[in-house]
Parts: structure tokens; sequence; C-alpha cells
């Protein structure tokens, strides 16, 4: 018996149009015929599509952690709508008659089986996976390369700042965005985002002097960018493995994508974690040129928050699936955890659900941060490092909510110190507050994020969630 | 103290990246804050690094100056670094408690779920309005996350969408909403505060009444007239109504007579019917015409009937009867829709003048009001007297283009069928006799063409389309005529010959009978002689053969026939009442269908697919 719900399904839908056009072909009846196998393992129909001979998608939970979908369709979308339409058929009790797997089905199902044991062959004889051979020359080249182009890139930053900023006119413009392209060939596509943020602040039409104001942090950031980045690569050009630096964000920085095989390596794995999504957000970066999904995770046996981070650039976006909110425990067989500081970025390939309970939530509670003082230290101590995280998440116990006579938030913590509460994502969460009940404004836990406005010198927090004795109550998503 | 000294060596460097750092060299600015920072470096090893950093940043004048960028570079990373750990996040002065009104609403629902409405509320474009829609049927507004946004879609400029946010989906919050909506009620703002008053209103009950009323004393025009209409029906603001009903300002007073309309107190009727008499006459006749008074209507009408005697006096003059015109459209708009005994003396006297008002005076908005009102009253004896009109209203126009249209739509309803007949016939046959380019032949056609108006109705519509996979739907061309119990009750019986005498395709068919075997054989003929489904004919054939109730067999094999027949082809598609025909044929026909399949294109194709489908 195939267990499935109807979240479960929605968790599988590439984006959110993906869940309606499923619904839709059920509820107008696109299903033609609904089967499962006789070893109740598989499920497939066949749905009228737009062409003469209507499609046969199917869903094998042959092995019920990672069912394998398929269907006729020539959709790039990946399950597509009508693989997500037989599921949704099948969880809303939809008469699924017994049958024998269509030949076509067979054939597939059997190559896929060869397959995997061809894998559990391998892996039983012992053949671990070779190391990989790097190219060291190969390697080497572009260390020089991406040295070369970090030269370039001061050169640049050195000339623009030399003229100033009250007299940018669009040929300079014009000159970052060539720069921006540059920054491609020289390997530094960490290089090219910055300097695209530049190019977005400079020509912005904002006010003015607050461009200059964010104009000049990012030089800052692009300076510090610079000196490590130069530093780091003499280095490991010193190195003769030329190994990479697993200890901090460097090699993200100079736009290096770690792979999970390197983190293994790198001795980045935990076995056997629990992860509890505790808020999400997705958003356009333009600088990126990318979609970003983003989870916030608390680690359930240490308190840690880590974050999950998708990708998704603007080409490819149609065809990726969009991440959502995940409302229950993510048991990770193996969670891989990236170079970083506070809420490191992590990655796992395959995990099972469980429901949370409300220990989970007091377990949630006890990891919160105290003593503001001692959270806000941890704070600065990132936020003084240039190329860190700006805006650093964490799990705060808030003994209330108050306010004061300009009407502004804040929260208290039990020795009476406080921090103040303000908008610092795009979304909008503190106006939520004064919607919420009493039980849900004291003696409760906040994950929030931190962020440091440099004009008034104020250091803000924005509430992401609240966990309350009985649930999770999601501010943002 | 450090701090400010912060703050000030970031506005200077902040000064250097917008003027260049070319001239940092020796800037005395930066010179005056040295000091300071070297003072504050024996103790502190950051300021110390500072102060070297801004003496660098003086000295480059001294070497090369390419080097001024890299020293600015330098302080204000450094600076940036210091700033971000000084960042103050407590709250200054004394904390209060907060105080809120909870909306016990969930935040379930995913962000996938969330994002398009939240979309579609806070960009701009189109196709937003549907979104929004659907999410409100859906419930998804039941989550706290959308609630600001919904506030906030009072807002929107499109206005469809800040009326829907204003008329359901705020007030589905009930009166939970209330509390929000006054803490950023601002009475001197505009539409939006407006809008949010009217949900207030809605959704708050008697308890922000007052609210209401300070906004409609104090609160800028738009929002005191919302404010003043919102009050209408609320007796203990009686006064505050009748008063602001003579305030100076037009909007204001216009908002009040609505008001004073709404409530249709006795006092509010005697206002409203004083201001009509006055310069507002115009401003106020809206008003009126919504007030349910008795008492204004009682007053309305007599001053309708004194002003309709005084037309004795105007007959002469034609300004004097201009004037009194643009006097009687106002009453007749202020009293359309009411009814009163007095008032039914008043058009019955109309109807008994009917002549007076619909010729002489060409008052032919009076008169036909006054035929519609009297419609309505069961009396044998009115009844008589609305033909009698009727009748004169045949004399009148006779001549004119108008008889074979207007009148003829006018009197149709009135007249008895064979009246009817009687009086138009000779239009056709007169018609029918005449050479094609004379008037009586184009007469005979404009009447034939305003019959086909009342009896057959043609238009797009959706439309299942059964023989698709998924019966997916599709617009289709639609023929509908008149049931043929209605037409046998409603219409002599002696049009339908000549119809046919014509040759009109249409009426025929409408018209066609099971006691008049001469319309089938023309109707079985034009199919013959016409078979293309791909033209509108063949439809419009087969419709008028069951309704002149051809045996089925007949029927079938002469549809069958005109599929067979060679000029058939090009058919897209067919069309539902054809369709629906074909649908019933029997399997006999199945070898003889297929035979002529290759002939159909398109969706035609498919349709005969299914036809050949269901009859196995």
């Amino acid at each position: 018996m195939i267990e499935i719900t109807e979240v479960w399904v929605d968790s599988l839908a590439p984006n959110s149009a993906a869940i309606k056009n499923g619904h839709d072909l059920v509820k107008k009846g696109k299903f033609v015929e609904l089967h499962q196998s006789e070893d109740q393992q598989v499920l497939f129909g066949s749905c009228a599509g737009s062409g003469k001979t209507p499609y046969m998608p199917s869903a094998d939970f042959v092995h019920p952690d990672k069912p394998v979908m398929r269907c006729t369709c020539p959709s790039r979308q990946f399950p597509c709508k009508h693989v997500l339409g037989l599921l949704y058929a099948y969880v809303e009790g939809k008469l699924f008659t017994s049958s024998a797997v269509p030949d076509e089905l067979v054939s597939k199902r059997e190559k896929a089986e060869k397959r995997e044991e061809k894998k559990a062959k391998e892996i039983s004889e012992g053949a671990v996976a070779k190391p990989k051979k790097v190219n060291k020359s190969a390697l080497k080249k572009k260390i020089m390369a991406q040295l070369e182009g970090l030269e370039v890139l001061e050169k640049l930053t050195h000339s623009l700042i030399r003229r100033g900023l009250g007299s940018l006119d669009t040929k300079e413009l014009k000159v970052i965005q060539d720069h921006v392209k540059q920054m491609g060939s020289y390997y530094l596509s960490g290089a090219q985002i910055q300097l695209r943020k530049l190019y977005l602040i400079l020509s912005s039409d904002g006010d003015a002097e607050n461009t200059y104001t964010v104009a000049a942090e990012q030089f800052a950031i692009i300076h510090a960018f610079i000196k490590k980045g130069r530093t780091h690569l003499n280095q490991k050009l010193e190195d003769s493995e030329l190994a990479l630096d697993h200890e901090s964000t460097i090699e993200e920085w100079l736009g290096h994508a770690w792979q999970l095989s390197e983190l293994k390596e790198a001795g980045l794995v935990i076995s056997q974690a629990e992860l509890i999504q505790l808020s999400f957000i997705s958003y356009d970066d333009v600088s990126r040129q990318e979609f970003v999904d983003v989870g916030y995770w608390i680690q359930m046996d240490n308190g840690e928050i880590h974050c999950t981070v998708q990708y998704r650039p603007y080409k490819a976006a149609k065809l990726m699936r969009e991440e959502d909110s995940f409302f229950e425990v993510a048991v990770v067989p193996e969670l891989y955890l990236y170079p970083g500081d506070m809420n490191r970025r992590v990655r796992y390939e395959s995990f099972a659900a469980r429901s949370v309970e409300d220990q989970d939530l007091s377990q949630i509670r006890e990891y919160a941060a105290v003593s503001y003082a001692d959270a806000v230290k941890k704070v600065k101590n990132q936020l003084k490092n240039p190329l860190g995280d700006p805006t650093p998440i964490m799990l705060l116990h808030v003994d209330k909510i108050c306010t004061n006579e300009d009407d502004r938030l804040f929260i208290t913590d039990s020795q009476g110190e406080t921090l103040e509460l303000q908008d610092i994502m795009e979304d909008s969460t503190v106006s939520l507050l004064r919607y919420l009940s009493e039980e849900n404004l004291s003696d409760v836990v906040m994950l929030v994020v931190f962020g440091h406005q440099s004009q008034s010198g104020r250091l803000r927090v924005q509430p992401l969630s609240i966990v309350n004795r009985k649930e999770i109550i999601r501010l943002l998503y | 103290m450090s701090n400010t000294l912060l703050m000030e060596l970031n506005e200077e460097i902040r000064r250097l990246y917008i003027a260049g750092s070319d001239l940092a060299a020796g800037d005395y600015r930066l010179k005056r804050l040295l000091p300071s920072f070297q003072q504050l470096g024996e103790r502190a090893p950051v300021f110390k690094k500072l102060g070297e950093g801004i003496h660098a940043l003086i000295e480059t004048g001294n070497c090369s100056g390419a080097d001024s960028a890299l020293q600015l570079q330098d302080v204000n990373l450094l600076l940036q670094s210091v700033l971000r750990t000084q960042g103050k996040g407590a709250a200054e002065g004394e904390t209060l408690p907060i105080r809120t009104e909870p909306l016990l609403l969930q935040t379930r629902l995913s962000y996938r779920k969330l994002s398009a409405v939240r979309a579609a509320l806070t960009t701009r474009g189109g196709g937003r309005y549907e979104v929004i829609q659907d999410a409100y049927r859906e419930g998804l507004f039941q989550d706290l996350r959308l609630v600001p946004l919904a506030i906030g879609a009072l807002n929107d400029p499109y206005a469809e969408i800040a009326e829907l946010a204003m008329n359901e989906i705020l007030p589905s919050y009930g009166g939970t909403i209330v509390p929000h909506l006054l803490n950023s009620f601002q009475p001197e703002g505009g539409k939006l505060e407006s809008r949010k008053l009217t949900v207030i209103a809605k959704s708050g009950g008697d308890d922000v009444l007052n609210v209401i009323y300070k906004a409609a004393v104090s609160g800028s025009d738009e929002v005191r007239t919302t404010a003043i209409r919102l009050l209408g029906g609320h007796l203990e603001y009686e006064q505050a109504l009748l008063d602001w009903s003579r305030d100076k300002k037009k909007g204001i007073r216009e908002a009040a007579y609505e008001a004073l309309a709404d409530s249709g107190w006795n006092s509010a009727a005697g206002r409203l019917y004083e201001a009509s008499l006055g310069k507002d006459s115009d401003l106020v006749n809206p008003s009126l015409a919504r007030c349910h008074s008795v008492l204004l209507t009682e007053k309305l009408t007599e001053d309708f009937s004194s002003l309709l005697k005084s037309q004795q006096e105007a007959l002469g003059d034609k300004q004097q009867r201009d004037e009194l015109w643009t006097q009687v459209k106002r009453y007749l708009w202020s009293l359309h829709h009411k009814e009163s005994p007095e008032l039914e003396a008043l058009y019955l006297d109309v109807l008994r003048h009917y002549d007076l008002y619909m010729f002489k005076l060409d008052w032919v908005f009076v008169a036909n009001e006054a035929m519609n009102y009297m419609k309505k009253v069961d009396s044998e004896e009115i009844r008589r007297l609305i033909e009698a009109c009727a009748e004169l209203d045949l004399i009148h126009y006779a001549k004119s283009s108008s008889y074979t249209r207007e009148t003829f739509i006018k009197v149709r309803p009135i007249l008895s069928a064979k009246r009817l007949y009687e009086e138009y016939v000779k239009v056709l046959v007169e018609g029918a006799n005449a050479s094609a380019l004379s008037n009586s032949s184009k007469n005979g056609k404009r009447l034939l063409e305003t019959i086909e108006d009342q009896v057959v109705s043609r238009n797009y519509r959706a439309y299942t389309q059964v023989w698709a996979y998924g019966e997916k739907t599709g617009y289709n061309y639609h023929v509908k005529m008149l049931p043929q119990e209605e037409i046998a009750a409603s219409w002599d019986s002696r049009w339908l010959d000549h119809f046919i005498e014509w040759d009109h395709l249409a009426l025929v068919s409408a018209f066609a009978r099971p006691d008049h075997p001469q319309a089938a054989s023309y109707l079985l003929g034009k199919l013959q002689t016409s078979p293309e489904f791909r033209n509108r004919f063949a439809n419009l054939t087969v419709m008028g053969l069951v309704r002149a109730g051809v045996k089925e067999d007949v029927l079938q094999e002469a549809i069958v026939r005109a599929m067979e027949d060679e000029r058939n082809t090009e058919c897209t598609e067919i069309e539902p009442y054809l369709f629906e025909q074909l649908c019933r044929l029997p399997a006999s026909y199945a070898e003889r269908i297929s035979a002529v399949l290759p002939k159909f294109k398109a969706n035609a194709e498919e349709q005969i697919e299914y036809i050949l489908k269901n009859m196995r």
C-alpha cells in the first residue's frame, strides 16, 4: 500500500502552477484510466493531453524513499503535471483498478533495477570512489588568471575612487558593466556578482545620498575581497597540493561551487541529523541574476541554525523546482556543511520526513539564546568581517514584546535587555505582531535576522518566526 | 564620544568617495580629526590604526596619486568593520507594554501558496484581479500574513481590486479587523481612508458610529462625503444630516441628500422635496429617485400633476415648452420605479390625452412611461385604453420609417396577434408584389428583419465539446428560437405563408409547424439546394424540419443525403443543433457516414468520429 499525502505531492511539484495544473487535470476528469499494479507498488494511468494519444504517467514506489516518476509527455518540467495529477487522484481516493503493468513500463523498470544492481555491486566490490585526479597545471593556470583578474578589478575600483562618485557618468557605468563580463573570463564569478552589485547601486535612481553611503560600503567589501582573495590565492600557489580552503568562505567568494564529494573529503558531513525548518524565503537576486530560495533550519541535536540555499538562474528558472516551506522534520542520513561562520549552508541528497511533535518544539525552545548581550556580541563578531554574512540569523528567547512612545517595537530578554524590531527584508513581518494574541508575545522563542544600518548606527532585528509551546508561527513563509 | 568621532570620520570618508580620493592629500578636515584619533589610539589599538590610515591618506600627495585610492579603501574597510561593531539596538528611554488586537488567524500556508497572491497584491500590472479573487474564494486570506496586504489593497490603483478588498475580503474578517483599520485611519486622507471607513462601518456596527460621525465632521472632503453617506438611516444623526444638506459645499450636500434618501424619514422627505424646488434641483434628483418615502412620492406626484396641467399655456410658446420639458424629465426620472394611487391617476390622465402628449407636445417619454406604468394595472378598461393608444401610434406612424421597426416593437405586446397580423400583413403583401428596388419592398424586408430579431437570437457562447478528449469547452455560434408553443400562442398562424413567399429561411424555420406541410417541403427543398454544413443555412433548416414535425426517418435520410452531397465540403465545425440531430442517427447509417468522413476537417472530423463511435 502506497502511503502518500497531499502535502508530499505538493512538495514534489516544481512550482505552484504545476500544483494547480495537476489538480485541474483531476478536476476536469482528464484521466481516462487509473490503475495500480497487482503488487500495489506502481501507480499508472492515462491522461488526455492536447494530442490524440493520451499520456501515460506513472509513479513507481518499489523503493518507497526514492519513488520514480515517469511520463510519456514531452514536458521538461519534472515531475510533469500528469504525474502530479495521478498522485493527487490517488490522494483524493479516486478508484485505482488493479491491472498488469504495461510492457513499456516493465522494461523501463527492469533497466532501472539493473542499474541499481550494478551500482550496489560496485560498492560491495569495494570500488571506493577513485580520488578525483586534479590537473594541477590547469589549476595553477586558473589561479594565475584569478590573480590577474583581481588586479584588473582593483585597477578599476581605484580609478573610480580617484575620480569620485560625484562625477560618474554613463560612460563609466558602461566600463563597470564591461568589467562584469570580463571577470567571468578570469574565473571570478564572485567578483562578477559584487561588481554587478556595485553597478546596480550606482545606476539606481534612488536618493543620491543613500546611494553614496551604500556604494562606499560596497567598495569596502570589494576591497576586502581583493585583499583576502589575493592572499589566499598566493598561499594556494605555494601549497604543492593546491588544496581548497575548507574553513573560510573565501573559496565561495572566488566562485567555487562546492561539490558534495569535496565536502565529504574535508570531513564536513554529519550523519543522521534531524532538521526542522523555521523559516523560508525566496527572492530575486539581481546581482546574481538568479532567484534564490533560502530555508532556515535548526539542527535538532545541537541547536545550530543552518540554511539551505538553492540558486535558480534566470535562464533555467522555469525548469527548476522552486523550493517551498517545509512543515515536517527532515531526517537526513548525511548532512553536508559548507565552510562558514554562523548559519552555515547545508545540503543533503535524501531525507525522510516525520511530523513535528510537542517535544520537538520544547527542544527548539531550549536552544534559544537567553541573553541578548551575548547574542549581540556573537553577531557583531561576525559583522566585523566584511566578507561575512551581514544578516545573521539567531534564535532568541523573548520574555516579552514591548513598545515605546514612538510606537517602535522591542523584544526584551529576562534581564531587561532590549532589541529593536524593524523590517530588514523586503517582506514586512513586524506589523504582523500587532495581530497576534497575548500568548504569542511573551515567553516565546523568536527566530530573528540581525541587520546593521550604518546611517543610523542601529543594530536591528526582524522577526521571522515565533515558536510557542504548540506551534511555529511563521511570520515570513 | 568615540562613536561620534567614528561617525564623523565616516562622513569625511564618504565625502572623499564622492569627490574623488585625489583630493584627500592635505585635506584639512581629516587633519582636524587626526589628533583625536591619535589620542584615543594610545589606549585602543583600533583607533591607532585608523589614525595611521588617516595620516597615510593625508600624506598621499607626497607619493604617487594612485595610492590615494588604496589608502582610502584601507581606511574605509577598517572603519566599516569598526562601525558594525558599534551598532546599538536597545530601546532608549522607557518602554511600555504592547497593545494588540488579536485576529486569531493561522499562518499555515506554504510559500508557494502565498507568493502568487502576495505578488498580485504588491505589484502592478494585468491579471492580478483573478489571482486575488481565486485566493479569496479558496480561503487563502484566512492566513494572517495576508491581512496587512488586504488592507493595503484598499489603495490599489485598479479600482476593482480595491473594491473587492472593501466589499468582500476585509468584511470577511468580521469585527476583529476594525481596530486595525481604526489604528491607521486618517480622516484627512483620500480614497484609501474613505474605503477604510466603509469597511469600518460595515464590520463595526453601532460601536463605530461615533468615529464615522467625527470623520463626517472633520475629515477631508473625500472622507466626509463617504462618512455622511454611511450615517444614512441612523436616527441619532437626523439633525446632523439635515444640517449637512444645507452645507456650502456641493459634494457634502449631495452626500447628505443621499443619506437622507436612504433614511426615508418624513423629515428627510421634506428636506429632499424642499431641495428639489431650489437651486439644487439637479443635484438632488438621483436622491429623489432613490428615496422610497411615501410622503415624498405623494408630493412629487402632486407637483408633477400640476406641472403637466400647465402645459396648456405652453402649447403655443416653444421656449416655454422646452423649459417645461426639462422639468418634466426631472420628475419622470425621480418617479421612475415608484408606485402610488396618485401616480396611477396621473398616468391614466396622460393616456386619456395620449394624442396631446405623444404627438402634439412630442413628449414621447411621458407617454411611454405612462403606458409602461399602466400595463401593470390589471383592468380591462385600461387595457382597452392602451390598445386605443397603440392604434393611435399606428395611424400616426403609418407613413414613417419607424412604422416597421420601433412602432411594431411597441405595439406588438399590446395588440392581439390577429390585429397585429392584419395591420402589418399589407406591408409584406405590397412588398412581395413590388419591384425589389421599391420602397414597398424595402419596408417588407425591414419588417421581416424586425420580426426575426424578436423570434431568433444568435450569439457565441461557451459550449462543452463532448467529442473532444476530456470534454474541453469552446466558444460556439448558437442559434436560439422562441419555443414553438410561444409562437403558436402569440403570433398569428397566417404569417408563415408570407415568410415562405418571401423565401425567408430563418422565419420559416421558426414558425414551421406540423399542420403546415408546405413549410416541411419548402425546408426539405432548401436542404437539397444548400446542403453545405459550412453555411449557417443547414443548421437553420434542420431546426425548422424538426419544428415542422417531419418524420424522423425522413429527416435523417435528408440530413445524410446532404452530408453525401458533393458540395458539402470545407466544414470545420458542425453547429450544435445539427450535431445533436446527427448524434441521433441509428447505426444503420454508419457505413454511409464513414464514407463521407474524409470530406470533413478539424473539429467536424472529430465530431463525426464521435458520432460513429457512439453508434456502435
